[in-house]
């Protein structure tokens, strides 16, 4: 009885997880009938268009760089209780910054590549300061300072490219960076390059650093309970700016690997939103750092499918959007679904009488 | 006390407000425990009890913030259903909370008639008609409070009376004031008891609550005294004294073994001079502490709550910043260190507010079991983590004090409370190296573990370490102690040998000394 007990615990989490998109799928399904439109067709495109073909999955796993590197950022900064909602922010400053290393400097692949990419953890990284520096040592909210501050990051971006860099291309962006900066692709005739391996490298070192070592546990310590770790003797403040440097480089590196294995360039408005939706991929992967390469090919998997699905079942492009929202609304309501599963499974019993019964 | 007993009191006596065979429980914490209260109509009830023994979660339910799981409410002689404050307000039940409920960039008026304020044209605020009605309330009930200020710029003491004009002018027949006290000063607090007095010559009736026996005595008609979530008793001011209700308040159904005299007393270990200390209000609640605890002994601060025990702990480990003096650990001066590089120079801790300091409830217990000493060899070489080392050391620890947990990676808030407890005095206990600091290390724990942890405490002092049991049990303090301080007020009243003293002079003196003439 206590194993199934145990079982029940441990796994209710991952349980209720699969509940909430269940719960969406369904929401998106009755949304689809209410347009006059075949949900299980849409459905079938959707998977074809995600995982149909080799192409198609190679898109999918392309797409999921980026957001898992992001989702990474963002779970190493809400393991230690800061939520960092600045990612698309830092991702671009990383993006801009790797780019504009990877065409301004010239050397060997072997120092460059990785110059690159540091200098995009480094723009990321430093952006993210300012609002750790605030919610550490003033007090201020870092959901409200990080979301403002990823509009001023975005309109310097927008304007390097669009008055101080030069350019001959119809898109606003950078000159193209030197090949030496390049990731390059693995998969012929796709564009899966090798920033694939980052990201799986970038989840085993965050995996590493939270579980293994004491920098890790202290962090968890702190976004579990502050003041437990206050009072034995953890910085507190030291350990959320440290998580903040850390969750900004990490978003400045899934732009920095955008530039170096994707467009090789800085193109105006090139994330469609990875850093937003890299809060909804960590969520779902319940803040772990393997679990986002899982939730991370299934948002990329969104955005690919959804071609299919609007151009077979005659669904706009924006709709992806929405299903995004929906998802993130069921996620967020996961303590509803949580107390009628329990409500459901346990009954309602008098709970005081239980409790004064073990007592005595 | 039956209920028909007190029904048959309660018509006699014009019953304002009976409470029946209330029982809450959070979690499996259980804050009240078939409890009765029966409120006698223009009288000032108070109720009395240590932190933790049920007041504020009693007047809570009542207030309609908390649902009882059991229980029956009557008030003005009918039987009520109080789901939610608003209920609680309609029938003419208001309550002053230990914090303010004001929203502080408006005026004192607009703060007293929000939500109920007078219209023009049911659409514009009438100011001279709002300012006009709550300088007569004012005035009326000898509140001294100007309507046009902002609530910003006054004082604790006059933010309180606000909260009093609020209750006033939604009609209040019971008001109840939780621990209103504790953020005023000494002054404050006289002009608070002639408002209290003055509002009961209008006939409204009010429940106090607090732990300042000295405060019960000078204005209440009936106490009720509540420990452990029940009531122990109620009684008339007449026929008690601050000695009786503090016994009641304190005392505890435990069957306490004698302990075995400390064997070797060694040399001054940690020497506290001269400690003082503000709270966030910047009022002093440390003065002048001073104390030396010695290798081998047990050092007991006996006190009723609030009289600065806490803030006494907190600067030990340096959470609490102290405003002047200085506290030596074995010849080094450690104050003003960070709480990292004190507890290094040997200092273990059980926290008092155990859920909240003591343990990381989303940690598993291995993980638990070796907070604040994750940077310390075996567990880690300072960097990275041996979980190996976590392992044994849970496993070593589970079994030498019993913690019930079906593994060592059970996640720690699916314990039960009194093995989470076990965790924590578990973890302080085995790995403090000089001295153990023990706050309420026994409290809400049952019979058994309380024996349990007393014996660890009494192994750790023959181990030669320094123990300091701050407790609220006076009766644990005189049991383990080998020398016990009392604190009133922030001060320590004196430090005596166990053996030189009894519990009505240590009684005495927990209530400052200055009542002597109550006979013990």
């Amino acid at each position: 009885m206590l194993r199934i007990k145990n079982f029940f615990n441990k796994f209710q989490a991952i349980f209720i997880i699969l509940i909430a998109l269940l719960l969406s799928l369904v929401a998106v399904g009755l949304l689809l009938v209410a347009t006059n439109r075949n949900p299980f067709a849409a459905f079938y495109y959707f998977l074809r268009g995600g995982f149909g073909t080799l192409y198609n999955t190679a898109d999918t796993i392309t797409r999921m760089i980026p957001l898992a590197i992001a989702g990474v950022a963002f779970l190493i900064g809400a393991q230690t209780g800061v939520f960092n909602v600045g990612i698309e922010g830092q991702l671009l400053l990383g993006a801009m910054a790797s780019a504009l290393v990877g065409y301004a400097v010239k050397l060997p692949a072997l120092f460059h590549l990785p110059l690159m990419l540091l200098s995009g953890c480094l723009a990321g990284g430093l952006y993210a300061l300012i609002a750790a520096w605030l919610k550490a040592y003033r007090d201020i909210n870092e959901i409200l300072s990080t979301i403002m501050l990823n509009y001023p990051a975005f309109f310097f971006c927008h304007y390097l490219v669009v008055r101080v860099i030069p350019n001959e291309s119809v898109v606003p962006g950078t000159p193209f960076i030197q090949k030496t900066a390049e990731l390059p692709f693995i998969l012929p005739g796709t564009k899966l390059h090798a920033g694939i391996f980052v990201a799986i490298l970038v989840s085993v070192a965050a995996y590493w650093l939270l579980q293994k070592t004491t920098l890790g546990y202290e962090m968890r310590a702190v976004g579990r309970n502050k003041e437990a770790a206050r009072y034995h003797g953890v910085p507190v403040e030291k350990r959320m700016v440290l998580s903040f440097f850390l969750s900004g480089a990490i978003a400045g590196l899934a732009g920095a690997v955008e530039m170096a294995g994707l467009h090789h360039r800085y193109l105006d408005q090139f994330s469609p939103g990875y850093g937003y939706d890299a809060i909804t991929v960590a969520l779902l992967a319940l803040l772990n750092p393997f679990g986002v390469l899982i939730t991370g090919t299934l948002f990329g998997a969104l955005k690919t499918g959804i071609m299919d699905m609007s151009i077979y079942v005659q669904i706009p492009r924006q709709l992806a959007t929405l299903i995004n929202g929906i998802v993130v609304l069921f996620i967020a309501g996961k303590n509803l679904i949580e107390s009628s599963y329990v409500r459901f499974f346990k009954g309602k019993e008098r709970y005081f009488d239980t409790v004064a019964k073990e007592k005595q | 006390m039956t209920p028909t007993f007190l029904i048959v009191i309660g018509e006699i006596m014009a019953v304002i407000l009976e409470m029946r065979n209330i029982c809450k429980n959070f979690g499996n914490v259980l804050a009240n425990i078939h409890v009765d209260l029966s409120v006698e109509k223009g009288a000032i009830h108070s109720i009395v009890g240590e932190n933790g023994a049920g007041k504020t979660t009693l007047m809570n339910i009542l207030y309609g913030l908390y649902q009882a799981n059991e229980g029956e409410i009557f008030f003005d002689g009918k039987k009520v259903v109080i789901n939610d404050p608003s209920d609680a307000v309609h029938l003419g039940i208001g309550m002053i909370h230990q914090h303010f409920k004001l929203i502080p960039a408006m005026t004192v008026a607009e703060n007293v008639m929000l939500g109920l304020e007078p219209r023009i044209a049911n659409f514009f605020l009438d100011i001279k008609k709002l300012n006009q009605q709550t300088q007569e309330l004012s005035d009326k009930y000898g509140l001294a409070v100007s309507p046009d200020v902002l609530v910003e710029n006054i004082s604790v003491g006059i933010r309180q009376r606000v909260e009093i004009l609020k209750a006033l002018y939604r009609n209040v027949k019971l008001l109840i004031l939780d621990e209103p006290t504790a953020l005023l000063t000494p002054q404050e607090a006289e002009d608070l008891f002639r408002v209290i007095n003055h509002l009961r010559r209008d006939g409204i009736t009010i429940i106090f609550i607090s732990h300042h026996l000295d405060e019960i005595m000078k204005i209440s008609d009936r106490i009720t005294v509540m420990r452990d979530g029940k009531v122990v008793k109620t009684v008339d001011k007449k026929d008690t004294n601050e000695v009786g209700l503090a016994r009641m308040m304190v005392g505890r159904d435990v069957f306490l073994r004698p302990a075995p005299k400390a064997k070797k007393i060694g040399n001054t270990v940690l020497s506290i001079k001269n400690l003082c200390a503000n709270n966030i209000f910047h009022r002093q609640v440390l003065t002048n502490v001073s104390f030396d605890l010695r290798a081998g002994e047990i050092l007991g601060i006996a006190g009723v709550d609030g009289n600065g025990q806490s803030e006494l702990v907190r600067s030990l480990i340096g959470i609490q910043k102290i405003t002047s003096g200085e506290i030596i650990l074995n010849g080094k001066k450690i104050d003003h260190l960070p709480v990292r590089k004190m507890r290094d120079a040997g200092i273990g801790a059980i926290p008092e507010d155990r859920l909240k300091e003591g343990l990381v409830e989303d940690f598993n217990v291995q993980e638990n079991l070796i907070l604040g000493l994750q940077h310390h060899k075996p567990f880690s070489n300072g960097l990275i983590m041996n979980w190996m080392e976590v392992g044994k050391n849970a496993n070593k620890l589970i079994k030498k004090f019993d913690i019930r947990s079906p593994s060592i990676d059970f996640p720690t808030r699916l314990l039960s409370g009194g093995n989470q407890q076990k965790v924590i005095v578990a973890r302080e206990i085995f790995h403090a190296p000089d001295i153990v600091i023990a706050a309420q290390p026994t409290r809400g724990l049952d019979i058994a573990s309380t024996d349990f942890v007393h014996e660890q405490l009494i192994e750790q002092r023959d181990a030669g370490k320094a123990v300091l049991l701050v407790s609220l049990f006076l009766d644990e303090v005189l049991l383990l102690s080998t020398r016990i301080a009392v604190m009133y007020k922030g001060k320590i009243v004196d430090i005596v040998d166990k053996d030189k003293t009894t519990p009505e002079k240590l009684g005495l003196m927990m209530l400052g000394g200055s009542y002597q003439h109550i006979p013990a």
